[in-house]
C-alpha cells in the first residue's frame, strides 16, 4: 500500500518538474475539500473519502508534499488512488488534486475520520502550507443482504416456526384446561362433595381410616365453600373460625364434635366409635344435599340463572 | 392397643393435676403471662432450657423466681456483665491455709433454676462455658467433674432493645436452648392488675405445690405421651418446609430463608408438644400442640437471608408462614 502511495506521489511529481513554468505572477487561490460517500454504511460494504484540493493555475504551481494518511477509528483502509486533472473554466485554468480512500468498516456503531492535513509548497510565495479537513463521524449500520442471499437465516426461521407451533399447541391446551375448569364451576361444589364422600369414605372400612377420610373431606368442604385455610388449621382454630359462617348452631355443634373427635381417633390411637362415625357421616351427607338441592332450586329459577354455583358464600 | 392409651390417658389425667394448682399458686405474684409461664413448665417438663427475650421489666425474673418456688428448688440470678469470669460461674479452687489442701468452690451454677440475666452482656468464654455445662449437665474443676442438679433449666435473658456492649449469641449457641420466648407486654387489664397489687403491701408468698422429685417423675411420663406417627409427618414436613420451601410449595419462601431448622429442632418439637399435651391433660399430642409451640422451637433455628432483611422479614415471619402453609394431618 505504501509502496504504491509513494509511486502515485513520485508519478505526480515527475510531470511537474517538465511541465513547470514560471508562474510567479498567478495569484494561487487554493482551497481544499473533504467528503464521505455515502454518510452511513453498511457493515458489509465499504465507503470512499475523497479529498480533493483545488487551486488556479497549471499543476505546477504548487509543490505537494507528504499527504498524512487519514487516522481512523473502526474503519481500515482497503484501498487508496489519487489523480489530477486540469479544468479550463471562466476564471481560467484550474488544477485539481483528488485522492481517495476505500474504507472498510469493522462494527457496527459510529465510525470517525480525523482530520487529514494536506502540506505543498506554494511555488510563487515559495512558502510551505497546509490544508486540513474536517473530522467526519460515519453511522455504520447492520449488514444489508447480499445478492442472491436470504435476509433471515435458516436457524432463526427454523426457531419462529418452533416458537409458533408451542404458542399454538400452549394456547389449545389452555383453551381445553379453560373448558375443564368451566365444566368444574358449573357442577356445584356440594354435588361433587357427596360423590367424594360415596366414593372416598367407606364406613364398612378400617374406622381410623373413615374418621381420616371425612375429616379431610369436611375440611376441604370448608376450605373451597367459604375461602377459610381449614386444611392448614388445627382443630381448636378451625371451629372458631366455623363460627363466622352459615352454619347454625346445630350443625356448628354437630361438625365440631365431628372434628374433635376425628382428631382423637386419628392422633390418640383409639379405635373410633362407629356409631359417632356413622351419625358424622349421616350429617356432613344430609348437609351437602340439602344444600344441594336448594342450589338446584335456585338455578331453576329463571331471572337467577347465572352463577349460582359458584364458589364461595 | 386400646388399652395402653387409656393406661397412658390416666396416667396423664393424675400426674398432670398440679399443673392448675401451680399455675394458680404462681398467678398469686405473677399477672397474666400465662405464655411464659406454660413455656416454662414446658421446658422444666423436658429439661430444656429457655431464652427469653423482652424489654426490661416484664417480670422475667420474678416469674422464674416464683416459679422455684413453687417447685421447692433452689434458684439463682446471675446477672451476666463484661467482666465476669467463667470461674465466677462454674466455681473455682481455693487454697486452704490451715490444711495446705485446695478446696472447692462450687459457683452458682450448682442450682435447680438458674436465671442467666442478659446473657449477651458477658464475653464468648463466659457464654460458652454456661453453654457447655448446660448441654453436658456437668461441670469440671480442677480434676474433678461434678453433676449438676435435677432438675436443673437454665432460663437466659436477653434485651432486644440494646445491641452496644453486647456479645450476641452465635446461631449455633443459641440453638442449644430449647425454646425462645419473645416476651411481649401485657394487656390494659393486666397492667391494672399489676399496678394495684405491686403498689401496696408486702409481697404475696407462694407455697410450695410440688417437689424436684414429681417433676422428674412428670418428665418420664410426658415421654410416654402417645404421637401418632401422622404428627411425626406432620413435624417432619414443618422442619423440612424450612429447608427445601419448594417441594412444600412455598416457592416464595425459597430465596428468604439461608439455613433451615437443624434435626435438633425436630427433636424439640417432639419433646415440646408432647410436654404441651402434658399440660393439656392430653394422653396424646395432637397438630395443635406442635403448632402452639412450633414459634418457640424454631424462631431462632432459622436464618434468613439478607433479601429477607431488605423485605423486612424476620425468622418469625417465615416460621408463621411455615406454619400457615403446611397441611394439618
Amino acid at each position: 500500500m505504501k509502496k504504491t502511495f509513494l509511486l502515485f506521489t513520485f508519478c505526480l511529481v515527475l510531470p511537474l518538474f517538465s511541465q513547470y513554468t514560471d508562474s510567479s505572477n498567478v495569484k494561487l487561490n487554493i482551497s481544499m475539500d473533504a467528503k464521505v460517500e455515502p454518510a452511513s454504511v453498511p457493515l458489509n460494504r465499504t465507503m470512499t473519502l475523497i479529498i480533493s484540493v483545488a487551486w488556479t493555475g497549471d499543476l505546477g504551481v504548487i509543490e505537494i508534499g507528504d499527504v498524512e494518511m487519514p487516522e481512523l477509528a473502526n474503519f481500515i483502509i482497503v484501498g487508496s488512488g489519487s489523480s489530477n486533472r486540469i479544468e479550463a473554466g471562466a476564471t481560467g485554468q484550474r488544477s485539481v488534486k483528488e485522492i481517495r480512500y476505500v474504507l472498510e468498516p469493522q462494527t457496527l456503531g459510529m465510525a470517525y475520520i480525523e482530520p487529514v492535513i494536506f502540506t505543498y509548497i506554494d511555488k510563487v510565495a515559495n512558502e510551505e502550507r497546509q490544508l486540513m479537513s474536517q473530522r467526519f463521524s460515519v453511522e455504520i449500520l447492520s449488514p444489508v443482504a447480499e445478492p442472491g442471499q436470504m435476509t433471515l437465516p435458516w436457524p432463526v426461521i427454523i426457531f419462529a416456526v418452533l416458537l409458533f407451533a408451542a404458542a399454538f399447541l400452549f394456547f389449545m391446551r389452555n383453551r381445553r384446561a379453560n373448558n375443564i375448569t368451566d365444566q368444574d364451576i358449573d357442577t356445584p361444589i356440594e354435588e361433587l362433595f357427596l360423590e367424594k364422600l360415596k366414593t372416598e369414605v367407606d364406613l364398612k372400612s378400617d374406622g381410623r381410616e373413615a374418621y381420616t377420610g371425612l375429616a379431610k373431606l369436611f375440611r376441604g368442604y370448608v376450605a373451597d365453600k367459604y375461602d377459610l385455610p381449614a386444611r392448614e388449621t388445627p382443630t381448636e382454630n378451625l371451629i372458631e373460625l366455623l363460627k363466622d359462617t352459615d352454619l347454625d348452631a346445630a350443625q356448628h355443634e354437630k361438625f365440631c364434635r365431628l372434628l374433635s373427635s376425628a382428631d382423637k381417633v386419628k392422633f390418640s390411637g383409639q379405635s373410633a366409635d362407629i356409631s359417632e362415625l356413622t351419625d358424622a357421616y349421616t350429617s356432613f351427607e344430609i348437609l351437602l344435599e340439602r344444600r344441594l338441592a336448594d342450589n338446584l332450586a335456585e338455578i331453576s329459577k329463571p331471572s337467577e340463572k347465572k352463577n349460582r354455583f359458584s364458589k364461595g358464600k | 392397643m386400646d388399652q395402653n392409651i387409656e393406661a397412658i390417658h390416666a396416667k396423664i389425667q393424675k400426674e398432670s393435676a398440679f399443673v392448675e394448682k401451680l399455675t394458680d399458686e404462681m398467678s398469686k405474684v405473677v399477672v397474666g403471662q400465662t405464655y411464659m409461664v406454660e413455656r416454662l413448665l414446658i421446658g422444666m417438663l423436658t429439661g430444656g432450657h429457655v431464652l427469653l427475650e423482652g424489654v426490661p421489666g416484664l417480670a422475667k425474673t420474678l416469674t422464674v423466681r416464683t416459679l422455684s418456688a413453687a417447685i421447692k428448688t433452689n434458684f439463682q440470678r446471675i446477672q451476666f456483665t463484661p467482666d465476669l469470669l467463667p470461674a465466677d460461674l462454674l466455681g473455682t479452687l481455693i487454697y486452704d491455709q490451715k490444711t495446705g489442701d485446695f478446696k472447692t468452690k462450687k459457683g452458682p451454677i450448682f442450682s435447680n433454676f438458674i436465671l442467666a440475666d442478659e446473657i449477651n452482656r458477658s464475653p464468648a468464654k463466659v457464654q460458652s462455658a454456661l453453654l457447655e455445662a448446660m448441654q453436658e449437665r456437668q461441670v469440671t474443676i480442677g480434676d474433678t467433674t461434678f453433676k449438676l442438679d435435677d432438675p436443673f433449666l437454665v432460663l437466659a435473658t436477653q434485651n432486644p432493645i440494646e445491641q452496644e456492649g453486647t456479645y450476641p449469641l452465635p446461631e449455633a449457641q443459641v440453638d442449644r436452648f430449647m425454646l425462645k420466648l419473645s416476651i411481649g407486654y401485657p394487656t390494659a387489664e393486666e397492667e391494672l392488675e399489676i399496678m394495684r397489687r405491686m403498689s401496696k403491701g408486702p409481697e404475696p408468698t407462694v407455697n410450695a405445690i410440688i417437689d424436684p422429685a414429681s417433676i422428674i417423675k412428670a418428665r418420664t411420663v410426658v415421654e410416654e405421651i402417645y404421637m401418632d406417627p401422622k404428627i411425626e409427618q406432620y413435624i417432619v414436613d414443618i422442619v423440612f418446609a424450612t429447608r427445601d420451601p419448594r417441594k412444600y410449595g412455598l416457592e416464595d419462601l425459597a430465596d428468604l430463608i439461608s439455613f433451615g431448622a437443624s434435626p435438633r429442632a425436630s427433636i424439640n418439637l417432639v419433646k415440646a408438644a408432647r410436654a404441651h399435651a402434658f399440660l393439656r391433660h392430653r394422653g396424646y399430642v395432637t397438630p395443635e400442640d406442635v403448632r402452639a409451640i412450633g414459634m418457640d422451637v424454631l424462631r431462632h433455628r432459622i436464618l434468613v437471608t439478607y433479601e429477607a432483611e431488605a423485605e423486612e422479614l424476620s425468622a418469625e415471619d417465615v416460621v408463621r408462614k411455615v406454619l400457615n402453609q403446611i397441611e394439618v394431618p
